[in-house]
């Protein structure tokens, strides 16, 4: 039997979900009042969500749509019901009105503009009163003749409507009927290349003028009438500065909630004199995802729950509160972890035991390197292989073959800075021992150990031709980066894997790191895959990343390493050029690159750089670093040679331009060293 | 890693298409047969998860969906095209309708082989897809009635115009003429008029040319030919037209043919040297190479695509 | 009802002459790199034969000014490029014999070109499609690339639709071409997804090969369901479009159909004649993911050369 269909992580997409899915399946952030705290339906002040895809927008947004608010409700509402909430969400997506159709076909823009705001008109008015209409007719809130409020809709136009019209359906009708005419001449005009379409209403007249007839002439009063448009990026600059018109001249009981994807809005001008609007005043952003990361606490303790009901196959209700607070307190045992005690000696020793009597990858490195630089004179003691026999075996520790890799990076940092090798060796040696012994908490062998560590256990499996450990519901949730999505997604895969490698996951042993680093990895190749669907320039954002990622590897895997746990960068972006900022802002936008805020301030001149890191998901294809610490700073040039295409080509050379201190024989570093010698002799 | 790679591509066919039927356990099983004999384990095994990666296989929606395709492009459609034709090109359905069903009356559709094999057995499915009346449906024997007094063997239904073998799969084609020539001379000589079909799901090209080239059948097609480009070490073998650089298909022919032969000496690529990597939901071809679906007492072999799988007849 | 199953299909030999009733008044064909498109060009036997050369395809002039016949008009979208070329045509195309070879053209082009012959009176035309050995990388061939390019309704394929998109749905012929896939997808995000597959699949590795590529695009397309139609036969790919639609409205009604034909040729033949003859029943449109470039040439060798009829 094929039991990926029991996959509870299957439906990892918003809209995936039926309503009642999006209401049982619902999983709150704890703490200041949730997400009803983030979009604040019943405040008048319009919001912008933005996210990257997969940060849960739209899932937020429906679920303050009035079909879902429905759900929440008795099965026959009352007026109190909606005045509890005091909103009623008008829910659409953008991508129904597939506004691309409003283009070219032999006529001018002017014309496909006034069209579409009329169909919008239409469009909203229709869903709005359909949600009344619903609501009037499911509950006992009003009774009433309609007569009145539809006469008084019906004036709301330019052209007097001259429809018999009584009751709101039958103005709902109308509206359908005004659009189909819309539709058709639209859509012939392919072919026919005419276009008579007249326009009877003024923009936003049915808009903000329903709302406020319905707050005047029915019951609903005091309420928020909030239009809920969502995927704005589907429509183009034209259609988005109406709508941020709309914004902008919003009246009377109505406010908006737009949703778009971060790289989607085009502009954020109006037709008030292409004015912008003005955030803070008129609208606030909300960037969703940002704000999960910036919290990771409370992101971490959201996502556990949102596993926990999955895994439970339940809905977050006060009746399985204690079955998924219990799922979310056995979570870390469901995935097998990496154990850390004693240097990792768990890890290493089945490594090691491969190679027997062999050398060790990194001795064997290390011994070429010596005797290379020795054979070339370039070593201040060091003239015979016999002395790097005795260096190689002050390194070697029994058992520990992590402490081994800290000594040899030692060795190099004091080769790098010309001493003495045999000293060196045997001073570090002595704090090796030292280290093992009494564990301190401080000192340069502490320091070393401490900062690289991690970056020193991948160079071990790298070396030794085994995959890199990505596991743990920690790190997991982590390189979500606060999408939700992506966490569901890397679970899908981690549960496939764990059934086709015969595990049973959450069930009785924990998932094995094997399953869960395959499950990563999959994701993580979706994710840059997907890179390439995201609309313009995909392919060439994936170029930039790769020798991102490949800068940050050759940096990571060096012999000698100048930031420990690299997956990030500064830059001065007044210096790049315009290209570079350009892909720099796509890959923030599509969530490739995350901007870590603050920036960096440059240890030298004071000046505030940009910062960025790699997003984590993306790490495994790389074998880089989950979690940050240093960040390396780009010269603009370099920067231009990763982000910009057509200076590309100069990356190699400017790669190994960067990266020759950081291997030996460390030339580089002393010629410059000789070479500001001699500099400061002359001057 | 090349393995690693493999395995992603297995999981996911597995996952898609293979009905789940593979897991790493049992893969892990399956390369444990190769124990080294030709080359270095390693290689061999990484040989043989390359070819498995390769491996077609069809599950039971696709069968079915096959068998829905059997009975309208290969039956239907040409009784259909010749009504119309008939009746200047005419698109009234009531009319073409009303027609084939007269036609679908005077045929009978038959398995080939006897009863328990498995070409017999989707019968039972080829009617269910295509919602077709039991009636139609005979055993070979069916065909012949002994004439009263004189005990011979006469057609037992005059009325009946066609005659349609419905088979899963045609390797060499030696055994559906084996099977239906002296049925097939037998009922013409009684009626020249009674025609023959030879539809099959699946079929090696030089099989079913095998098939067509006797002459018993008037018509013979099958839905999804399989040309010499399927044969696994074939010279122009589609499988190793971008294989990875590390693959050599005279390696993995080698070790197939080694360990093949200890299965079925005169045939270690699959009878008829069909070389095949393919199996289906009911069952694996003996074309297919041998070390996929070996499941005999001797030489003891754990199979990954057992040729007679312990499901029941009605899982499919 | 239509039962598109009764429409005249055959197959024309690959070697050989063809016979009197395979001759037309105008052959158009799609000019790219594949020989097999370039072999049943110079078989067919027309009174007026036409190149089309598609920008997507991005030929230099030296590459096709030695073609006789043929149209490279440089329009942005697909209506104004084949009404472009109608325009040249001093022809009353209702009343001639047309065939179309399918095999070179880009999608789009194909919809619009066949919609605007049925908006023109033809009733009856036939297409050719001839079938490759084998795709040149397998699961990896790439078949469209470019940045830009968006998703949207292909003109004269664009319904009246409503604003209730509580049960949308997007029916996809489901190429080798996962961006693609993907990426119409993710622009019906909240549309339920059906996939149509190739089976019987052209070559009898290609289905389980498009199923992979398929694959990669799971996560765009979420849980969908999978039919099935032959990759050659547009008329049974018309009959499965029209047997899906009956069997989902059976359980509720579908208030946006959206299809998006995005395998072989003919079974966007297919599309666009279930979208002529059905899409009136409920708001219907084609939607495709355009790019701006495409491989000239994906596959190997001819097999096989296709017939279809089509009338309405």
């Amino acid at each position: 039997m094929n039991t990926f269909d029991g996959n509870p992580f299957n439906l990892t997409k918003a809209n995936d979900y039926s309503d009642k899915q999006i209401l049982n399946y619902w999983v709150d952030v704890p703490g200041e009042n949730g997400f009803a705290g983030m979009i604040k339906p019943t405040s008048p002040m319009p919001i912008i969500l933005l996210g990257g895809k997969g940060s849960g927008k739209t899932h937020l947004m429906r679920y303050c749509s009035y079909e879902i608010q429905k759900l929440r409700w008795p099965a026959k509402p009352t007026l109190d019901s909606i005045k509890t909430d005091r909103y009623l969400g008008v829910y659409m997506r953008c991508e129904g009105l597939n506004a691309d159709r409003f283009n070219e076909k032999g006529q001018q823009s002017e014309i496909w503009s006034a069209i579409f705001e009329y169909y919008m008109e239409l469009y909203l008015a229709e869903l709005l009163l359909s949600h009344v209409d619903d609501f009037f007719n499911t509950s006992d809130a009003w009774q009433k003749s309609q007569t009145k409020l539809c006469r008084a809709i019906l004036a709301l136009f330019d052209t007097p409507q001259t429809a018999n019209i009584n009751t709101l359906k039958q103005v709902i009708g109308l509206l359908v009927s005004l659009r189909k005419k819309i539709d058709i001449q639209v859509n012939n005009c392919a072919i026919s290349r005419r276009l008579n379409i007249p326009i009877t209403v003024t923009r936003s007249r049915l808009i903000f003028g329903i709302p406020r007839l319905l707050s005047e002439l029915t019951p609903l009063q005091d309420l928020q009438f909030l239009y809920l448009i969502d995927e704005l990026e589907n429509f183009n600059e034209q259609q988005q500065k109406y709508i941020f018109t709309l914004v902008r001249e919003r009246r009377g009981p109505s406010s908006f909630r737009i949703g778009s994807r971060l790289y989607g809005i085009r502009t954020y001008s109006t037709f008030s004199a292409n004015e912008e609007l003005k955030e803070g005043s008129e609208y606030e952003k909300l960037l969703l995802d940002e704000r999960l990361r910036d919290e990771p606490k409370r992101y971490s303790e959201f996502a556990k729950r949102l596993l926990a009901s999955r895994i439970k196959g339940v809905s977050l209700s006060p009746s399985s509160e204690d079955l998924v607070a219990s799922a979310v307190k056995s979570l870390p045992q469901m995935f097998e972890e990496r154990n850390d005690e004693n240097f990792w000696e768990a890890e290493t020793t089945p490594v090691v035991s491969k190679f027997g009597e062999g050398e060790f990858p990194y001795f064997k490195k290390l011994r070429q390197n010596l005797i290379h630089a020795a054979r070339a004179g370039r070593l201040r003691d060091v003239h015979s292989e016999q002395q790097i026999d005795r260096i190689i075996q002050k390194l070697k520790v029994d058992k520990y073959s992590l402490l081994e890799k800290v000594n040899v990076l030692l060795l190099y940092q004091d080769w790098s800075q010309n001493k003495e090798l045999l000293d060196a060796a045997s001073t570090i040696s002595n704090l090796c021992r030292q280290f093992a012994e009494r564990r301190p908490k401080s000192g340069r062998y502490f320091e070393t150990y401490d900062h690289f560590a991690q970056d020193l256990l991948a160079q071990f499996f790298r070396e030794s031709n085994q995959p890199q450990r990505y596991c743990g519901i920690d790190s997991i949730i982590h390189m979500s980066m606060g999408l939700p999505r992506h966490l569901l997604i890397v679970l899908k895969h981690i549960y496939n894997w764990a059934i086709f490698n015969g595990e049973e996951p959450f069930k009785s042993r924990p998932i094995s790191i094997t399953s869960q680093q395959k499950g990563i990895f999959e994701a993580a190749e979706w994710f840059y895959r997907d890179a390439k669907n995201k609309g313009q320039d995909g392919s060439v954002l994936q170029e930039s990343i790769n020798r991102l990622a490949e800068l940050f590897r050759e940096v990571r895997f060096s012999d000698k390493p100048v930031e420990c746990s690299l997956c990030s960068f500064s830059v001065d972006l007044s210096k790049v050029n315009t290209t570079t900022k350009k892909y720099i802002d796509l890959a923030k936008k599509y969530s490739l690159l995350i901007d870590i805020s603050g920036g960096q301030r440059d240890r030298n001149s004071m000046r505030v750089d940009a910062k960025l890191q790699l997003n984590s998901l993306l790490a495994p294809l790389w074998d880089l670093p989950i979690y940050r610490r240093g960040a390396l700073p780009l010269d603009p040039s370099l920067a231009d040679a990763i982000f910009d295409p057509g200076q590309s080509e100069n990356f190699k050379r400017l790669l190994n331009a960067r990266i020759v201190a950081m291997n030996a024989p460390f030339e580089y570093k002393r010629k410059l060293s000789r070479t500001a010698q001699r500099e400061l002799f002359t001057h | 890693m090349l393995e690693e790679a493999l395995y992603t591509k297995i999981h996911r066919l597995n996952q898609k298409v293979w009905e789940g039927r593979v897991n790493r356990l049992n893969i892990q099983m399956w390369l444990d047969n190769f124990d080294g004999t030709v080359k270095p384990i390693d290689a061999e095994r990484k040989h043989m998860l390359f070819l498995l990666s390769n491996f077609m296989y069809f599950g039971s929606l696709q069968i079915r969906e096959l068998l829905k395709a059997v009975f309208r492009d290969l039956y239907k459609y040409p009784i259909v095209h010749a009504i119309r034709k008939d009746n200047r090109d005419t698109r009234n359905l009531a009319l073409i309708d009303g027609l084939f069903s007269g036609e679908l009356s005077k045929s009978r559709f038959l398995g080939v082989g006897n009863p328990s094999e498995s070409g017999c057995h989707l019968l039972y499915h080829f009617r269910q897809m295509n919602a077709l009346p039991k009636e139609i449906f005979i055993h070979a024997h069916e065909i012949f009635r002994p004439k009263r007094f004189t005990g011979r063997w006469v057609l037992a239904n005059k009325a009946i115009r066609r005659y349609v073998f419905i088979d899963d799969f045609c390797g060499s084609g030696d055994q559906v003429v084996g099977y239906c020539k002296q049925i097939i001379q037998q009922a013409k000589k009684q009626d020249p008029r009674v025609k023959f079909f030879y539809y099959s799901l699946f079929g090696c090209k030089k099989g079913v040319e095998n098939v067509a080239r006797r002459k018993l059948f008037d018509d013979v097609q099958c839905l999804v030919e399989l040309d010499e480009t399927f044969g696994c070490f074939h010279g122009m073998s589609r499988y190793f037209h971008a294989a990875p650089t590390e693959i050599d298909k005279g390696i993995a022919e080698r070790i197939c043919r080694k360990y093949g032969s200890r299965m079925m000496p005169g045939n270690p690529l699959g009878y008829g040297d069909c070389q095949l990597l393919l199996s289906f939901h009911h069952n694996t071809p003996d074309n297919t190479l041998p070390v996929f679906w070996w499941d005999e007492v001797s030489p003891d072999w754990t199979p990954i695509f057992k040729r007679y799988p312990k499901l029941s007849y009605t899982s499919i | 009802m239509t039962d598109y199953t009764i429409f005249y299909k055959s197959q024309l030999s690959v070697v050989g002459n063809w016979s009197k009733e395979n001759e037309w008044d105008l052959f158009i064909s799609a000019y790219n790199s594949s020989k097999r498109v370039s072999d049943v060009f110079a078989k067919v036997r027309a009174g007026h034969k036409s190149w089309l050369l598609f920008p997507e395809y991005n030929y230099a002039e030296t590459e096709y000014s030695g073609l006789n016949n043929y149209y490279a008009g440089a329009y942005t979208n697909e209506a104004d490029y084949i009404l472009g070329y109608v325009g040249t045509l001093n022809l009353n195309l209702s009343r001639i014999r047309i065939c179309i070879d399918l095999t070179g053209f880009i999608r789009p082009y194909q919809l619009f070109l066949t919609k605007l012959l049925w908006e023109r009176g033809v009733k009856r035309f036939d297409a050719l499609y001839s079938e490759p050995n084998v795709y040149k990388e397998r699961e990896k061939t790439k078949f469209s690339s470019g940045a830009g390019g968006k998703v949207r309704q292909v003109a004269g394929f664009e319904g009246a639709h409503s604003a209730n998109t509580s049960n949308d749905m997007l029916i996809i012929g489901s190429g080798y071409d996962d961006e693609l896939i993907a990426r119409v997808s993710y622009y019906k995000d909240a549309a339920r997804k059906i996939q149509i597959f190739g089976l019987p699949s052209l070559r009898a590795d290609m289905y389980q090969e498009n199923e992979l590529r398929a694959q990669l695009a799971e996560e765009s397309l979420g849980p969908s369901l999978s039919y099935f139609a032959p990759a050659n036969d547009p008329f049974v790919t018309a009959s499965v479009l029209s047997e899906i639609t009956r069997a989902l409205e059976k359980q509720k009604q579908i208030t946006n159909l959206y299809l998006s034909p995005l395998a072989s040729k003919a079974q966007v033949l297919g599309f666009s004649l279930f979208h002529y003859l059905e899409g009136k029943q409920r708001p219907t449109s084609i939607i495709y993911p355009f790019r701006p470039h495409y491989s000239r040439e994906t596959t190997e060798g001819l097999s096989r050369i296709w017939k279809y009829t089509v009338e309405v």
